[in-house]
């Protein structure tokens, strides 16, 4: 990373050598006119001649140059050109003014000149400057790792200063260990006392700082906007002290790695914040989930079981055998909840922790179907599935969880005598999967809401039926927002359309990849 | 003669649950609460005159992983073992399956689904030393691998030299889950043991062969991420 020694430079300004020689032009220019033109017109006018060169000469010349240039002039004219000529006896008067009018004209043109060149040289200083400290801070920013950082800064500073730097940085404050640091380059013992003095002082310290005058280190402090991040430490070998301006330039190096740090650090936390902010709001969704949707179906099992435990004596058979059955129920449903939560939770802990293989969506969706007629011998399922398709590469286990959900939502939210549709179609390059219901359908509003944990739908005609509105109630939440993060982590798409004349049908997109290579024999 | 139990299972109210409805079953039950206590009584038992029949096993256990204790067991006693999981162990229960566990159950599961698999676990009792099945005959299917037909409906049907290696490997398994691992090495060999994608097209070939509704079979059974399991 090239940091020349243009910011380190002298501010001063004179023109060089080689900027001289239009001057040398016009002087000589001036000087043959002169010879052409002496006894054709007369003194004054010829005087006037001069005083234009100067003028026009005084651009490339400094002020100093300038008079002794027209002082020079005036004296060889009146040599030459005055009469009597070859001698020096001048008229005072007439002589006196001209040469005091050169002076004057030329002195202030290049006096304006200088200054002309001098804001020029300083702006042009000023853009190269700050040039170099935005391919600096891009060198800082192209890296995160601090070490690598130190080492732009201390070859930064070396160039620039032509001492041996050393640089201490303290390790993310985050961490809550200020001890934590990094040392480089290789500083004598005084020099590390004096950088963890510097930064323990948040100022710069040694000679031209006003702290510790006496001493040859110059220790400047990587300073951020809120604190200090380390400290440079430019061990001198001229005796020369550093002028103002120098150190200036060398603390705003400083500083710009103090605030690249200071930039890193805040992203850092702000990005750990995001984390624990999720991982909280999941926290949360997951008591939710425990304190109500939990509470419903074992306040059910409880009020079956006690009911047997204490009463059987006094019950019919066939009283007993209803109540073992909601014990039944309640503890599949309470089964299928545990199951949906702890795959969320598991899900967003480590979504890429997934086990993924060559699948037959038939025989994962042959296996869900299965247990769904079990649990529900009485629903018509028209099932359309058409044969040859393609393998998908996914998780098994997961997927079949998805389905489940989704035809155990269909069934939960379509009327008994409904029957559920589930179709699958060949896409170019994804296969579709469809679970239809008969249901009163998802309103336009909740289509996205739906899939996110622990929110429910209620319909106005659920509401006018209490005993709807408690199975709208049941585990929805959970199962359709699983569904989604399984979903999610195949690349899948999930998402809810209309079914005319009503109900909901859940689609599926699942990505097809390129297919393995089998030999298949005759 | 009451056949014998061994339940493994650290939680006191499954396990005596399950003791009672065993029990009521005609099982002659003894329970064990952990790895330690478990294999004193195998050690005791096994060389009596009367060793146990099927060893029923929990995974976690207080004092020790229910899979190493299946590892002394196979060692040393021919004892079919049947596994219950909890559903966060499903990676370990296919690795004891492939280690030579009989048949599997997740928890929660209902008393039926566990005396079901017994059955089938303790009528494929001693498959490794005595000669395995070799006959199958269920709904409209008839296979006998000995003579090498399968019959569907009573119409012979045509199989591919792979597919009926495949076919007669859960044969001899009947009603028990194989898993992939086991099929693919028994049916391809080793070297294949990762080419799942086999194993789905062949299983895809042999059900649209066999069964009435390939989508949805009633023979050829599908137990995701674990293996297959032909019906009984």
């Amino acid at each position: 990373m090239p940091l020349t020694s243009h910011l380190f430079a002298s501010r001063l300004s004179t023109p060089k050598f080689e900027a001289r020689w239009p001057a040398a032009v016009v002087w000589l220019c001036a000087w043959a006119l002169l010879w052409y033109l002496d006894g054709e017109l007369n003194l004054a006018n010829l005087a006037l001649l001069l005083v234009l060169a100067s003028a026009i000469a005084g651009v490339w010349l400094s002020a100093w140059a300038s008079v002794v240039c027209s002082a020079l002039s005036v004296l060889m004219f009146n040599w030459f050109f005055v009469e009597p000529r070859f001698a020096f006896s001048v008229h005072v008067h007439q002589d006196l003014l001209l040469l005091v009018t050169m002076m004057g004209v030329s002195t202030v043109v290049s006096y304006v000149m200088a200054r002309l060149r001098w804001v020029a040289d300083l702006e042009h200083q000023h853009a190269q400057a700050s040039e170099q400290l935005r391919a600096l801070s891009e060198a800082f920013g192209e890296t995160r790792d601090l070490r690598l950082q130190g080492q732009h800064l201390q070859s930064a500073l070396a160039q620039g200063s032509g001492c041996e730097v050393s640089v201490l940085l303290l390790e993310d404050e985050a961490s809550g260990q200020r001890q934590a640091s990094q040392l480089i380059g290789q500083p004598q013992a005084q020099d590390v006392q004096g950088l963890w003095a510097c930064v323990q002082q948040f100022g710069a310290i040694g000679p031209g700082t006003g702290r510790h005058e006496n001493q040859p280190t110059l220790f400047l402090p990587l300073r951020g906007r809120t604190s200090v991040f380390g400290a440079a430490a430019l061990h001198s070998k001229q005796p020369k002290p550093m002028t103002l301006q120098q150190r200036d330039t060398l603390q705003q190096v400083c500083d710009l790695l103090g605030l690249e740090i200071e930039r890193t650090q805040t992203f850092r936390l702000a990005e750990r914040a995001k984390a624990d902010a999720q991982s909280q709001s999941l926290r949360n969704t997951l008591l939710t989930s425990i304190s109500h949707d939990y509470r419903t179906p074992l306040a059910n099992l409880m009020g079956a079981a006690s009911v047997i435990h204490d009463q059987a004596s006094r019950l019919s058979t066939e009283k007993i055998a209803s109540l073992a059955q909601t014990v039944l129920d309640e503890a599949q449903h309470l089964n299928r909840m545990t199951t949906n939560t702890l795959q969320l939770a598991r899900l967003d802990a480590a979504p890429l922790q997934i086990k993924k293989d060559w699948e037959s969506l038939q025989e994962i969706l042959g296996s869900v179907l299965a247990n769904a007629r079990q649990r529900h011998p009485q629903r018509r399922m028209v099932v359309a599935v058409p044969g040859g398709l393609p393998l998908i590469h996914c998780d098994a286990i997961l997927l079949v969880q998805l389905f489940d959900n989704l035809i155990e939502n269909a069934i939960k939210y379509s009327p008994a005598n409904a029957p559920i549709d589930i179709q699958v179609q060949a896409k170019a390059e994804t296969l579709e999967v469809r679970v239809m219901d008969q249901g009163p359908g998802i309103a336009d509003a909740w289509k996205d809401k739906v899939f996110h944990a622990f929110e429910r739908v209620h319909t106005e005609a659920a509401q006018a039926d209490a005993s709807d509105v408690t199975q709208l109630r049941r585990g929805m939440g959970v199962g359709l927002a699983v569904c989604k993060a399984i979903a999610k982590v195949h690349g899948a798409k999930l998402w809810v359309e209309d079914r005319a004349p009503h109900g909901a049908v859940m689609c599926l997109s699942l990505p097809v990849d390129q297919q393995p290579n089998v030999m298949v024999e005759a | 003669m009451a056949l014998k139990v061994l339940l493994v299972e650290d939680d006191r109210e499954l396990r005596q649950t399950l003791r009672d409805a065993l029990t009521v079953e005609g099982y002659e039950v003894m329970a064990s609460g952990s790895v330690a206590d478990a294999s004193a009584v195998l050690r005791h038992n096994m060389t009596s005159d009367t060793p146990v029949d099927l060893l029923i096993l929990d995974l976690g256990l207080p004092d020790g992983d229910g899979g190493d204790l299946l590892h002394t067991v196979r060692a040393q006693y021919a004892l079919p073992a049947l596994i219950i999981s909890a559903r966060h162990d499903d990676a370990n229960k296919v690795a004891l399956l492939d280690a030579g566990a009989d048949d599997y159950l997740v928890k929660p599961f209902s008393i039926s689904e566990l005396l079901a698999r017994m059955r089938v676990t303790l009528r494929h009792r001693g498959t490794v030393v005595l000669a395995p099945q070799t006959q199958y005959h269920c709904g409209a299917l008839e296979i006998d691998l000995a003579k090498h037909t399968v019959l569907k409906a009573g119409e012979s049907v045509h199989l591919t030299p792979t597919e009926f290696k495949l076919l007669a490997r859960l044969v001899r398994q009947a009603g028990q889950v194989v898993t992939h691992r086991q099929l693919l090495v028994d049916v391809w060999g080793a070297e294949h043991v990762d080419q799942t994608h086999y194993l789905r097209l062949y299983m895809g070939q042999l059900r649209a062969k066999l069964e009435a509704n390939p989508t949805e079979p009633t023979l050829l059974l599908t137990e995701p991420g674990v293996g297959y399991r032909l019906a009984e």
